[in-house]
């Protein structure tokens, strides 16, 4: 019976440990994309401070954490930030706002900018909010799919037509092939063994579909109206607003690609190769 | 003790039997190829030939092996421009033989080398040129990898559901504009791999399924698909183009969807509808109790628009069963040995001034042998049947019938 209580006893403590409220700040940044080809297009993005990045902010917590978020808007126009099911916050113009959240279930979170949607989204305001399972020792990459369309960013303002869409540029966390291999958490990396975990949002407004060379992987998780949980694939469809798990234990080694196999999108301004393609290295 | 070591060294030797399995292909990289439009237009091609003379197919030949064979696939580009590589998509072989330029080999004019990667899992696959892509993949350089289940067993994989008959298709699109004036694709040859060159804006305007259209799809045996009542078909699905697919089945197929990218669902689910995306693979099982004379429909759904911007129709057609019912009207009717080897004898009661005929079917309803009786007592011989099960049926001039099956072995 003491044992019991003793065990019972260091459980709870141990969820104590683990359950820490962090601190993030968000800013709401207005400035230009700039694309491989030098063609540069307005753009809003969500950043971790008042510096323009087209790489918006990534927040990683761990199950059961609270999340305190100072979030602020340099934009002159009011923005939103809201999780479908958890949070829909205004920030007013040149103003700020607080929201506090908990997570309590290991999964990858899309927030962005709801209003005139899908116009802010598309025009960068999404992010994404990874939580960790809690005592896996994983290797964790976090993948943001994005697409552009060069004449509809031009001028603040542009109208945005859904059934004309033909995107010009595709991105990874704000970024293409080969610039973003340079961003460790997009590059994936590891050895054979390692259980890596690629967390996959589509915060674009194209369907895309990102096929590994050299492995499978098994979903872990998936919001995807046509993948369910545990399938192994080498390919993963992911449509607007959806998002996936990945996890891949690799069996050898090597470098192979992994790309979107609507292999248009592997370009960026008519430029090929370019768009959403990385090279994975497991030694 | 000893019968244990027989038994040892017969487990070994069976091992090694199955180790030394061995399918070789060739597959022939040219960019002088063309194709006939539905339309009766015709496009430039690139594409994998078996043979010289041949016309680059689209998609390329058949690779089809079983699970656990080891593959070699000799590569030999004979064409004037780009190199080529061969990308076997979803067989996760190893990195020299992946056919990434940057990280595996590429085939410069008139180089050969040998692919070699082991079928480690009964699936669907495909494969296809990975230098430049988006050209090359557009031009027709792809083709499917079809792994059976270990020894050709007609289940879906080792073990898994069986079926009756199988079609596969490769669904993909036609921009005429990048056949036309092909987008730059040559490269300079001191680099490796990823080159830059330009590409025009994608607008298809053929819609295939396994490299055809419209009426050139009902004229093709190996796309349309037919049956009979209560058989089961594996149909496999993949889809090579830069578009969703979705695929409507008839509700009276009640369709299942079984695995896909090579690999058993957890949980099979039965949906008239599946989506397939670019480089994705389905396996879905097929069957109906009633006759059927419908369509699959195959849509092409724009990725950007979400819009579906053509549909192409397999026509599917489930007649009355076949199959043949045992049923015996005369008294005391033998066949025999059962099963036969180089011959067998028929023996049966007579009936006087009643004529006898004697067919005999393979399990695909073909009919294999015919003969009139006119004794009671028959030796069939000195005809070489293939091995396999018969239908053995008599009928008589009185209207009586005979049916049964014969295994020769």
């Amino acid at each position: 019976m003491n044992k019991r209580l003793i065990y019972i006893i260091l459980l709870l403590f141990s969820f104590r440990i683990h359950a820490a409220t962090v601190q993030k700040q968000i800013h709401i940044n207005k400035g230009y994309f700039a694309a491989l080809d030098t063609t540069y297009f307005y753009y809003l993005s969500y950043n971790s401070d008042s510096t323009f990045s087209q790489q918006s902010v990534l927040i990683t917590l761990m199950q059961n954490d609270s999340l305190v978020l100072q979030i602020y808007n340099h934009d002159s126009v009011d923005h939103h930030f809201f999780i479908a099911g958890k949070a829909s916050q205004k920030i007013a113009s040149n103003g700020s706002a607080t929201v506090r959240l908990l997570f309590t279930q290991f999964g990858i979170n899309l927030f962005y900018d709801d209003l005139q949607f899908p116009k802010n989204m598309y025009l960068g305001l999404s992010g994404t909010i990874a939580v960790l399972e809690q005592g896996r020792d994983t290797k964790n990459f976090y993948w943001n799919l994005r697409d552009h369309q060069k004449q509809w960013n031009i001028q603040e303002g542009n109208t945005i037509n859904l059934s004309q869409y033909d995107p010009d540029y595709f991105t990874i966390n704000g970024q293409s092939f080969p610039v973003v291999q340079n961003d460790s958490l997009v590059k994936i990396m590891g050895k054979v063994g390692d259980t890596i975990l690629l967390y996959m949002v589509n915060s674009g407004l194209s369907a895309h579909s990102i096929h590994f060379h050299g492995y499978h992987s098994r979903i872990v998780s998936t919001t995807s109206k046509t993948l369910k949980k545990n399938w192994e694939k080498d390919t993963y469809p992911l449509e607007t607003m959806e998002n996936i798990i990945l996890e891949l234990i690799p069996d050898k080694p090597g470098i192979f690609p992994v790309h979107d196999h609507n292999l248009v999108a592997i370009s960026g301004g008519g430029r090929y190769p370019n768009g959403m393609l990385i090279m994975m290295e497991i030694k | 003790m000893k019968k244990f070591i027989i038994i040892y060294i017969l487990l070994i030797g069976t091992f090694v039997v199955k180790a030394q399995v061995k399918k070789n292909f060739t597959l022939i990289m040219r960019t002088t190829g063309y194709i006939v439009l539905y339309d009766g237009d015709t496009a430039k091609t690139f594409g994998f030939a078996t043979k010289l003379s041949q016309n680059p197919p689209i998609p390329g030949p058949l690779i089809e092996v079983n699970e656990g064979d080891s593959v070699f696939v000799l590569a030999k580009n004979i064409s004037q421009g780009p190199p080529h590589t061969i990308h076997w998509h979803g067989l996760d072989v190893d990195q020299a033989n992946d056919g990434t330029p940057a990280t595996s080999f590429e085939l410069k004019h008139m180089e050969e080398a040998t692919y070699k990667f082991k079928a480690t899992h009964a699936g669907t696959y495909i494969y296809h040129c990975h230098m430049g892509d988006v050209v090359h993949v557009q031009m027709g350089m792809y083709g499917l990898v079809v792994v059976k289940a270990a020894n050709a067993a007609k289940t879906a994989w080792t073990g898994g559901p069986n079926y009756d008959s199988e079609y596969a298709w490769l669904n993909s699109e036609i921009d005429k504009k990048w056949h036309d004036s092909i987008p730059e694709t040559d490269h300079d040859s001191t680099q490796k791999g990823h080159e830059i060159f330009m590409i025009p804006k994608y607008n298809p305007t053929y819609f295939l399924v396994n490299g055809k259209s419209k009426q050139q799809i009902k004229a093709d045996s190996l796309t349309c698909i037919k049956s009979e009542q209560n058989k089961t078909i594996y149909l496999r699905v993949g889809n090579i183009g830069n578009m969703q697919n979705r695929i409507t089945f008839p509700s009276k197929l009640n369709a299942k969807i079984i695995d896909s990218d090579g690999r058993p669902l957890p949980t099979v689910f039965s949906s008239d509808s599946i989506w397939v995306s670019p480089g994705e693979r389905y396996g879905v099982l097929l069957q109906s109790s009633d006759i059927l004379d419908d369509s699959i429909s195959v849509e092409y759904i724009n990725m950007n628009t979400h819009k579906s911007v053509a549909t192409e129709w397999v026509p599917v057609t489930i007649t009355k069963t076949n199959s043949i019912a045992e049923i015996n009207v005369y008294n005391n009717l033998q066949i025999f040995p059962n099963p036969a080897k180089d011959n067998f004898y028929i023996h049966f009661n007579e009936q006087k001034n009643i004529k006898y005929n004697l067919t005999m079917y393979n399990t695909s309803g073909i009919l294999c042998f015919e003969k009139q009786l006119v004794h009671n007592a028959f030796e069939i011989a000195g005809i070489s049947f293939s091995k396999g099960l018969y239908f053995v049926v008599i009928t008589g001039s009185d209207g009586g019938q005979y049916s049964g099956k014969l295994l020769v072995d």
